[in-house]
């Protein structure tokens, strides 16, 4: 076996044409499983997130407050435990031996104190599996392994690979080899001495041949679409090198007919991997509703998606867990085959114990949830190969989590906070998981996504987009601790020695090229790469030869790569939509809603009403004053559900809501309970209570009979079928009535609407009630629950209410004939096919006849179908 | 102090070249190791300029190994530059070692939440009572405290100096208002005189009405008014915007006597004790709230490993100031510090760099103090005239400035000299103003 080591070539992708069983191109983690597996040393793989939970054990049995991680273990164990572990990791594969003397510095003579444990009983790191090859190579076990040919230098290697190296036989280091030819020879001869020398030569003569080519757009999307063109119209071998956006590079391909390169993108925020987050959020108290519906709406879940996707729908209308909304849902999914199954499992995730964040969550309740998602995901590997590679991901992760938290267990750990939880997640992902989609298509252009494993030669590569490289990271420690462990034998990364192996590796896919390297450089605005620099130094007419996308887009240089459009205004907002034959009204019930919509914007009435044509909307439960209005109508609901209440004094009042505003919060305002809304709730509650005994005060003081809520009635106003919901059916001692409908606030704005006789809302309720009792309302008003206002259209009804009659010609009678009169018209109109468009704010031509209503134009919350009728404007 | 150097430089006097050479140059001599070198800008722009230029300006002089090496030097806006140290100190400031930086968006939620954590059950009711009275709509109950909160982090006022502002802003408010007064309830007058004038103006409709003659609207909604307000003073949940609108109730001309007790039973409330009491209890509350919240809201991002903007300078001024061993390790670390856009430091960054110069080999500061515009951003134009007071009191020297436009037309330059030499006068002399125009 002849083996092709470098240090990132673990990171390649796709297939190598060097690659082939008897002579492997490996990795860090490559050659060390393959080792192992020739020396028997193969074991099952122990998690990252294992380790560092045992190590967390460690750091706290010596952790006596006063040691330097102390402060950080508090706030961030498993974090800090993820660090230091790091640390020694490094160190270790340094040379270190876990030791250090008195006269070293704090930090390192406390890791060698934790050391002390850690050694005997931490799973093995990279280090000691490195040990223990090189124990068994030492002791003669044999491998197959016939030559190693190392890409990188041997002095970039760390002290450990070293020792294992020096075991194999016939060690060689490949030389940088340019493999172009022509003018590109010559390019890639003088980068590689500028490199190799740290000099510069003379400048080279212009490129002419064609070897060497720039390409320049103002986006990245012309680009993406000149290399799909390209690659058509030139077929060759041909390396793809794109350290970023290589998703992106694939979808353009894919879309213009072209064949993935498949460019991974490891991502560690891939839907599935999301799910274990997701299910442990739902542990704690108070419960953020946010996060729950996004446990019910994400792609991923341990529930079945359906019965998720009802119960976000339940959480939206009515913000809590266990309301009639979320009862509703739970019983239609228990009559469904398999229901009752199910509701165990909405039971489950859902519905469990919850804990304080700030206590933290018992260690075996984590480990039954992520258990139990662990096993839905084992139960998902079995099918096509895409889903498993979407749930294989997820299904490791959720075993590392696992592992963790069995470890934790197992050094007696209790609970763990919000923080511990999702540090052990994190740990539990540390690449993440690749695009399921990315996979690498017959006819693809090779690709890679380092510059680094760039060791194949290719007849073009192209190099895209490089900016600002990611650059190694500088060391952690101080001097003197550098110094101190440098002193131990410890040889330690050097970012230095690091940054001059990156610029050598820069030069790899430039060496790669045989007959083209073209550099395809990212918008302006970026950092201009290291190599692009050096290369324009090099060659600095280069530059003026760029290929420039932009100004070709015209041209035939490789196709038609956008189409010039001409400008087309839009089109001015017709007064009416005309159809071509009438257009009856709908015959089923109509609601104020409904009529209102009607009558103001007949448009928005057909889009809404007739098309039936609904906005798109993300699920969210939203804090605002609707929401605050139906808890308020619900608290009302409750309160006169009681035969009694109108009987109570304030303080009774106040008992009762008190007693039970905390169910209704927690079944349909949960969100006045998430954290910080705490003011936010003490304002509801202290508004919603003053409001109920206010109310009650109103109808002591009227000697009120017995009150209705949410009395749903049915009529018709001339010959058109009604229907409407009045909050509040009040019935007096003399069997007088009064509907009313209540309101969260704009008191001026609703005494406005009873005062200028724009109250059609209340003239409904008033027919409705008069059709269905043979009685009209001796009164018709609204209730402002924020100010307590109680405001009606009559007197000596109720005492204590304000009055606020209509003026004359408003009478409940004289709106409702204007409101047939405004149904008339709008009907004439579309029996003509005329459907009239009304803007926002409408001026006076769009009057209706004598006798109609005001028209008031559309609102602008109904902005996503004013669009539709020329609104963009709003 | 060790060696600091400011030098001025106007718009497009060429700064970013200046600062370019200067980086090269120390590169070169050797004279700064290339991790040593620590240079901040305003923006990220700025700094990936600044890398670009004197990476190819090393290039230029055929130093590769240098132009390489340059990406080791910390060169970013200053709170990436800060964030990134504040997570190698993480150990020294007990911090996670993970921080999630947060974005102004989740600062400003996190806070929020914060300050209502910061209250237990009664006191978020008196919030309420309170926030109520005085007009303040619910959702923006939080804006007042969370910018005396900003004010505090971003000056590093102490929580016990903070409390102790409130009482002393109420205070200082009050003390433009008349005295409470005693003796008589205002309220109760209020109440009384809301009463009469209500029912004097009804009557005065009803009579209108019976003699079939029309009602004026101002009238009518005179009434209204009247009617809203004796309930809310009759029902006790009256506010002090009441007060002010009882004091600009209007029912027309015909009725105006009627509404002149309201008008001066309202204006009482400049003298009202509950009005004086109120105003000193809330303005105590939501200091004490906000001194309450630093260390809640310090809490919860220790909770969340999260820092924010403000952190990652004040926490990382106070681990240079106490920490032995940040000091040890940064000594040996800092040949050469680059300040640019030094005219838009704030208070707490230039607290920093002071503490940075005193560490490092060579400090250059450069910019132009008659560009010290983000006023918002907490900079103040008399702070940079103050350090260049007194920078070669500290030791410094200052530069000589860079005084010709070599962007600008000779006209446009003569332009804003003309304009600027007044403008800045006396903050700034003619001669530190003036720009010359390049010679071509």
């Amino acid at each position: 076996m002849h083996v092709t080591f470098g240090l990132s070539l673990d990171a390649r992708q796709g297939a190598s044409q060097q690659n082939s069983f008897n002579a492997p191109v490996v990795g860090r983690l490559g050659l060390l499983s393959l080792l192992e597996t020739y020396l028997g040393l193969s074991a099952p793989e122990t998690s990252a997130a294992q380790r560092v939970a045992s190590y967390l054990g460690y750091l706290q049995q010596v952790d006596d407050c006063n040691r330097f991680f102390s402060k950080s273990l508090k706030a961030d164990s498993i974090g800090t435990a993820a660090k230091l572990l790091s640390w020694r990791d490094e160190w270790h594969i340094g040379g270190w031996n876990g030791a250090a003397p008195e006269t070293a510095p704090r930090r390192v003579r406390e890791l060698a104190l934790i050391e002390q444990s850690a050694a005997r009983d931490l799973a093995s790191g990279e280090a000691e599996r490195l040990a223990a090859v090189a124990t068994a190579l030492k002791s003669g076990s044999p491998t197959p392994i016939r030559s190693v040919e190392l890409v990188d230098p041997p002095a970039a290697l760390p002290w450990a690979w070293r020792q294992v190296l020096n075991l194999l036989p016939n060690v060689s280091v490949q030389a940088l080899t340019p493999h172009g030819k022509g003018q590109l020879r010559v390019l890639q001869e003088a980068a590689l001495n500028a490199i190799s020398t740290g000099g510069m030569g003379a400048k080279l003569p212009p490129t002419t041949d064609g070897s060497v080519q720039l390409v320049t757009a103002l986006s990245r999307q012309t680009a993406e679409h000149w290399l799909s063109a390209h690659n058509a119209a030139n077929p060759a071998d041909r390396l793809v090198v794109a350290e970023e956006l290589g998703d992106s590079l694939d979808a353009i391909l894919a879309a213009t007919g072209g064949a993935n390169c498949g460019f991974e993108s490891p991502n560690p925020l891939r839907p599935a991997l999301q799910a274990v987050g997701l299910a442990l959020e739902l542990c704690w108290e108070p419960l953020d509703i946010a996060r729950l519906v996004d446990f019910l709406t994400h792609p991923v879940g341990p529930l079945n998606r359906t019965a998720r996707a009802r119960l976000a729908e339940a959480v939206v209308e009515q913000p809590g867990v266990g309301g009639d909304a979320w009862r509703a849902v739970k019983k239609d999914v228990a009559a469904q085959d398999g229901g009752a199954a199910l509701v165990d499992e909405i039971e489950f995730w859902l519905e469990g114990n919850r804990w304080p964040r700030t206590d933290g969550v018992p260690l075996e309740v984590l480990l039954n949830r992520v258990d139990r998602l662990r096993d839905v995901f084992r139960r998902r590997l079995s099918g096509e190969a895409a889903q498993t590679s979407v749930f294989l991901p997820a299904h490791q992760q959720c075993s590392a989590v696992f592992d963790g938290l069995t470890e934790l267990l197992r050094q007696g750990v209790p609970k763990l906070l919000p923080r511990e939880v999702e540090q052990l997640i994190a740990n539990s992902t540390p690449s993440g998981a690749v695009n399921p989609a990315s996979a690498a298509q017959v006819g693809g252009m090779r690709s890679s996504r380092r510059a680094a494993v760039c060791i194949d030669a290719a007849d073009e590569v192209v190099w895209w987009m490089p900016a600002s490289p990611a650059l190694p990271a500088a060391l952690d420690w101080s001097d003197s601790e550098v110094q101190a462990l440098a002193t131990m034998g410890v040889e330690l990364r050097d970012p230095a020695k690091e940054l001059k192996l990156l610029a050598v590796h820069w030069l790899r896919p430039l060496l790669a090229a045989r007959q083209r390297f073209t550099l395809v450089l990212p918008p302006p605005g970026a950092e201009e790469h290291p190599l692009r620099q050096l290369l324009l130094r090099l060659a600095p007419d280069l530059e003026s030869r760029a290929l420039n996308l932009d100004d070709g887009v015209n041209g035939a240089f490789h196709g038609t790569l956008a189409e010039p459009l001409t400008h087309v205004s839009f089109p001015d907002v017709p007064r009416n939509i005309q159809l071509p034959s009438p257009l009856p009204l709908p015959t089923s019930p109509q609601s104020f809603t409904s009529l209102t919509e009607l009558f103001n914007s007949p448009a928005l009435y057909a889009l809404k009403r007739v098309a039936r044509l609904r906005p798109t909307a993300v699920l969210s439960a939203e804090e605002d004053n609707r929401l605050l209005g139906t808890l308020a109508h619900k608290a009302l609901e409750l309160l006169f559900a009681n035969a009694e209440a109108l009987g109570w004094s304030s303080e009774q009042a106040r008992a009762w809501f008190r007693a039970n505003a905390g169910k209704l919060l927690q079944t349909e305002g949960a969100l006045l309970l998430m954290q910080g809304a705490g003011v936010s709730q003490q304002r509801f509650l202290m508004t919603c209570e003053r409001a109920i005994t206010t109310l009650l005060g109103h109808f002591r003081a009227a000697g009120v009979k017995q009150v209705r809520t949410e009395v749903e009635f049915n009529g018709v106003l001339g010959n058109i079928p009604l229907t409407g919901k009045v909050d509040l059916a009040i019935e007096l001692q003399d069997g007088r009535t009064v509907a009313l409908d209540t309101k969260w606030r704009d008191e001026r704005r609703y005494a406005s609407l009873l005062h200028e006789g724009r109250h059609l809302q209340l003239a409904l309720y008033s027919t409705l009630v008069d059709q269905a009792t043979g009685q009209s309302p001796a009164a018709v008003g609204y209730f402002i629950l924020d100010t307590g206002a109680l405001l009606i259209s009559a007197p000596d009804v109720l005492p204590t209410a304000q009055v606020r009659r209509p003026p004359d010609g408003s009478s409940i009678v004289e709106v409702l004939q204007r409101a047939r009169a405004t149904w008339d018209w709008r009907a004439g109109q579309w029996a003509a096919g005329q459907i009239e468009v009304v803007p926002v704010d409408p001026p006076p031509e769009y009057r209706g006849p004598d006798g109609t209503l005001a028209v008031e134009g559309p609102k602008r919350w109904d902005s996503d179908h004013l669009v539709l009728l020329g609104g963009w404007e709003q | 102090m060790n060696n600091i150097e400011f030098i001025s430089a106007g718009a497009g006097s060429g700064k970013t070249y200046k600062l370019t050479v200067i980086l090269a140059d120390a590169l070169e001599s050797g004279a700064a190791r290339p991790h040593a070198i620590l240079a901040t800008t305003f923006t990220v722009r700025a700094a990936t300029e600044l890398r670009e230029r004197a990476r190819s300006w090393l290039l230029g002089k055929g130093r590769i190994d240098l132009a390489t090496a340059v990406g080791q030097a910390r060169l970013g806006t200053v709170n990436s530059v800060c964030g990134q140290m504040l997570k190698r100190f993480c150990f020294q400031l007990g911090l996670s070692p993970d921080q999630t930086v947060l974005s102004e968006g989740q600062t400003k939620r996190l806070l929020a939440s914060s300050l209502s954590e910061t209250l237990d059950g009664p006191g978020q009711v008196e919030l309420v009572q309170l926030t109520t009275r005085f007009g303040i709509e619910q959702s923006e109950w939080s804006k007042f405290i969370e910018s005396v909160v900003k004010a505090a982090r971003d000056n590093d006022i102490d929580p016990s100096d903070l409390r102790a502002m409130g009482l002393r802003n109420a205070d200082l408010m009050l003390a433009n208002w008349p005295a409470p007064s005693a003796g008589l309830d205002l309220t109760v007058t209020l109440a009384d005189v809301l009463s009469q004038a209500l029912a004097a103006v009804s009557n005065y409709i009803q009579e209108a009405v019976a003699k079939g003659t029309a009602v004026a609207k101002n009238l009518q909604s005179g009434q209204q008014d009247l009617q809203r307000l004796e309930r809310a003073f009759r029902e006790g949940h009256w506010t002090w915007p009441d007060w002010i609108a009882a004091y600009g109730v209007d029912a027309g001309a015909k009725v105006k006597d009627h509404l002149l007790p309201v008008k001066e039973a309202a204006q009482g409330h400049e003298a009202h004790p509950t009005f004086h009491a109120e105003v000193r209890r809330y303005l105590d509350l939501i200091f004490n709230l906000a001194a309450d919240a630093l260390d809640t809201y310090a809490q919860a991002k220790l909770a969340l490993g999260a820092v924010d903007f403000s952190d990652q300078e004040v926490l990382l001024l106070r681990a240079v100031r106490e920490s032995p061993e940040v000091r040890e390790a940064l000594a040996g670390e800092l040949d050469l510090i680059l300040v640019d856009e030094f005219q838009d430091t704030s208070p707490l960054q230039l607290a920093l760099f002071v503490e940075l110069a005193k560490l490092a080999k060579r400090s250059v500061w450069v910019g132009d103090p008659k560009q010290a515009i983000y006023g918002f951003r907490g900079t103040d134009a008399r702070l940079i005239a103050g350090v260049l007071g007194a920078i070669k009191t500290w030791g410094g020297t200052l530069g000589g400035p860079l005084t010709t436009s070599r962007r600008s037309t000779p006209g446009l330059v003569s332009l804003t000299n003309a304009v600027f030499e007044s403008a800045f006068h006396p903050d700034l002399a003619p001669d530190e103003v003036r720009l010359q125009r390049e010679v071509t």
